[in-house]
């Protein structure tokens, strides 16, 4: 048993999106049965894919008993005390963007920061006896959150509708995850100017503790390496135009990855590759000569310091 | 000839920290190995090996054909989880005894608790620590995480009145992140001194009473000298917002944020953010309405804060005084610059360092000096309910304290006491003392 576990979440959206991000990348998820709980990477002999439920990764992980995993940085955070000296983030996949946040009532207009709510805290217990409550699913990281700012408070734990707690006064504040922060103001709730605890999203994560045979640690390296130079791909922009002078004479090739003309007949092929973000300029700067010109995105591109994903691995492996 | 068989000896397994420490070249070279100071190293001989070095130290031995115990790296760990230190020191018999001659009486308190006053008065952060759970009644339950509440819990039930000196030795249990290699079970000897003279009336005498009975039973316990104290006096601060020119409300906002604050640049990061403004007042009326209830405050609180605000804010000029005072505090020879740099401090500190010498210098022989003894403005980041003098002793070779306490004056009423009691305690971690008594003989 040296191959490379993978934990992947066993349904629903996780499993889908992280379907696709392997797909894109190059790398087909081919799962035993539609409800199977195993599966394997045809082409990548050592890697074993189990289903495992999206809320037992970060414990999996934490244990060492996969080497891999996909699930939520907020997870991960949550469930695993001192997070980095048991499992490492390796590529943030860019699906399951969710912010942990602090939310307050709305109508407490006098508190606009974490340090207002301190201040209402302390003054809870002189005016009302008692600690302010905090609801939430994630008991360890509003714990630090709110010790880190002074905040006294009891936490009350909420594992459904924690929006619902202050509205029917079983709590004062809540701590969630939100994406567009439509369920937050329907309740009348509101974030501190300084109240993202963390800006979470779906990871890529590796397990310290597990067993890194040679053979694990080569499975790991190319799934690393697909991943990266495919997000190293999705930035870029591949173009392809015909210019009658040398480019370099009328475009800035600083920003350019890397670039290529070859005369011929009195013009020049050229070939770019040009961040996502410059490619704009490029097109109007092309467009006002007159040159025509085809753009692609690049599906992959392998550069030799891509992986530094696995070279970070290694890195804490040693 | 001889040489090679020598050499040729099969190694045998190598079943203790020490062995596998020699075997791999002494102390030095496994410093080198692991990239961490030799003393640390001499520590792991006594202590075994900690979880996070061994899987580079099983793969070292190995790759050098080393045969080691199991025992050694994983077993190490699982065997020693709850309690990676030896039986305390002291005979319980003993150690009472010589507490009951001094005038305390030995009580013994129940391990199950109600988790209430105890989520309700330790702070979040001892808070996150406790073992909770409900019981089959349904009432939240805690297992004991020090023995002062259920010792100021008991003497409420009892009726008492008048002054009550109680002393104890029991286990006590605090959650601790897996692998830290911290004892979640450990075993407190203490004092506490209920109902007797509070601070303003009679100076320190119960404070340091304790202080000194804490200082005889580390002494008897083989303890003498490398002792430091470090002390957070919450007089020491009123003292010196006494001399300032503030109003009583900017006054608390300067003790609330020192009891925040890490330290003198956080004071300022924190001062800067009290004195932003969320909403004007006009704004704030249009909004709410004062006999509205907004979850669980009321409109009139609310208002009321924002109108307050103006005269709780702290000036530039402020700000930078008390900037000083607690960077001038945080240096090492902290009560010489303090009372070089602010000279109104100087009689408070004369007469309490005095105070305090007294009882501290006078029980330690060899190397104990002024020096020795650090000022902070709080160290009750653990425990929240201190409201006096509080302090902590440390021993050379251990980062943690082995014995801490201070006084907590509103404790009991907030308990459920019918009038307000003083109070003051210690108690001594025995696991720790006896770890540094060893190391010390």
């Amino acid at each position: 048993m040296s191959a490379l576990i993978l934990a992947i979440p066993s349904k629903g959206r996780l499993e889908e999106a992280t379907a696709e991000i392997f797909a894109k990348a190059g790398l087909q998820l081919k799962r035993d049965g539609a409800r199977g709980y195993r599966g394997n990477l045809p082409g990548l002999d050592h890697v074993l894919v189990e289903y495992v439920s999206a809320g037992d990764i970060a414990a999996r992980l934490a244990e060492g008993s996969v080497h891999m995993g996909i699930t939520g940085e907020d997870l991960l955070r949550e469930e695993i005390l001192d997070m980095e000296s048991a499992v490492q983030l390796c590529l943030p996949l860019g699906f399951g963007q969710a912010d942990v946040v602090v939310a307050i009532p709305d109508g407490w207009v006098d508190v606009t920061t974490m340090f207002d709510l301190a201040d209402v805290a302390a003054e809870f217990r002189t005016r009302h006896g008692r600690l302010m409550r905090v609801a939430s699913k994630y008991e360890h990281l509003t714990y630090d959150f709110f010790i880190r700012h002074g905040v006294e408070f009891q936490w009350l734990p909420s594992f459904g509708a924690t929006e619902a707690a202050p509205n029917s006064g079983a709590a004062e504040a809540i701590v969630d995850i939100t994406s567009t922060g439509a369920t937050l103001k329907a309740n009348d709730l509101r974030i501190p100017e300084d109240g993202v605890i963390l800006k979470s999203q779906a990871n890529l994560a590796a397990a310290l503790k597990a067993d890194w045979s040679p053979d694990a640690r080569a499975a790991a390296k190319r799934i690393l390496a697909q991943i990266s130079a495919m997000q190293a791909g999705e930035k870029m922009m591949e173009l392809k135009f015909t210019a009658p002078t040398p480019p370099e004479q009328f475009l800035t090739m600083d920003d350019a990855l890397m670039h290529n003309a070859v005369a011929s007949d009195g013009a020049f092929a050229c070939t770019m590759i040009v961040p996502r973000d410059c490619f704009a300029d490029m097109r109007d700067a092309l467009g006002q000569r007159g040159i025509a010109v085809i753009a692609d995105m690049p599906k992959f591109i392998f550069g030799p310091d891509n992986n530094r994903a696995y070279e970070r691995l290694t890195g804490a492996l040693a | 000839m001889e040489e090679s068989s020598q050499t040729a000896i099969k190694p045998s397994r190598l079943s203790s920290t020490s062995d596998v420490i020699d075997a791999l070249g002494g102390t030095n070279a496994v410093a080198e190995l692991l990239n961490i100071g030799a003393s640390s190293v001499s520590n792991y001989r006594k202590q075994g090996f900690p979880a996070r070095s061994h899987f580079i130290l099983a793969k070292i031995c190995k790759e050098r054909g080393l045969d080691v115990a199991d025992a050694v790296f994983g077993g190490y760990q699982v065997k020693t989880k709850k309690a990676p230190y030896q039986a305390a020191p002291l005979q319980r018999a003993d150690t009472l005894t010589s507490l009951k001659e001094a005038g305390f009486t030995p009580v013994s308190l129940p391990i199950l608790q109600p988790a209430a006053p105890f989520i309700d008065r330790m702070g979040p952060e001892m808070q996150r620590r406790l073992f909770t759970f409900t019981d089959p009644g349904g009432e939240q339950l805690c297992l004991r995480p020090d023995l002062t509440i259920p010792t100021a819990l008991a003497h409420i039930a009892s009726g008492k009145s008048g002054e009550a000196r109680y002393c104890y030795q029991g286990t006590a249990f605090r959650y601790q992140p897996r692998g830290s290699g911290q004892p979640e079970e450990f075993t407190q000897l203490g004092l506490e001194i209920i109902g007797g003279a509070s601070a303003g009336e009679d100076g320190l005498a119960d404070d340091v009473d304790v202080l000194t009975t804490i200082i005889t039973l580390l002494g008897e316990a083989g303890l003498k000298d490398n002792l430091r104290f470090n002390f957070a006096d919450f007089d020491m601060l009123a003292h010196f917002l006494e001399e300032l020119d503030l109003s009583a409300a900017a006054r608390e906002t300067v003790w609330r944020l020192v009891g925040l604050a890490d330290n003198a640049e956080d004071f300022k990061r924190l001062a800067n953010l009290k004195n932003a403004r969320p909403i004007s007042q006009k704004d704030a009326e249009k909004q709410i309405d004062a006999d509205a209830l907004i979850v669980g405050r009321s409109g009139l609180e609310i208002l009321a804060r924002i109108a307050r605000k103006d005269s709780e804010m702290l000036d530039d000029g402020h700000i930078a005084v008390v900037f000083n005072f607690l960077s001038a505090l945080a240096a090492p020879n902290g009560i010489e610059k303090i009372t070089t740099d602010f000279p109104n401090m100087k009689d408070w500190f004369d007469r309490r360092v005095s105070q305090l010498a007294d009882a501290v210098l006078s029980h330690m022989t060899g190397a104990a000096k002024l020096q020795d003894i650090h000022f902070a403005p709080s160290i009750s980041r653990g425990m929240a309910y201190y409201t006096g003098l509080s302090f902590e002793i440390y021993a050379s070779g251990l980062d943690r304290p082995i014995a801490a306490g201070g006084r907590y004056d509103d404790l009991l009423r907030s308990l459920g006491a019918t009038e307000p009691l003083s109070a003051v305690g210690g108690a001594i971690t025995l696991e720790r003392l006896h770890r540094v008594v060893e190391a010390q003989s």
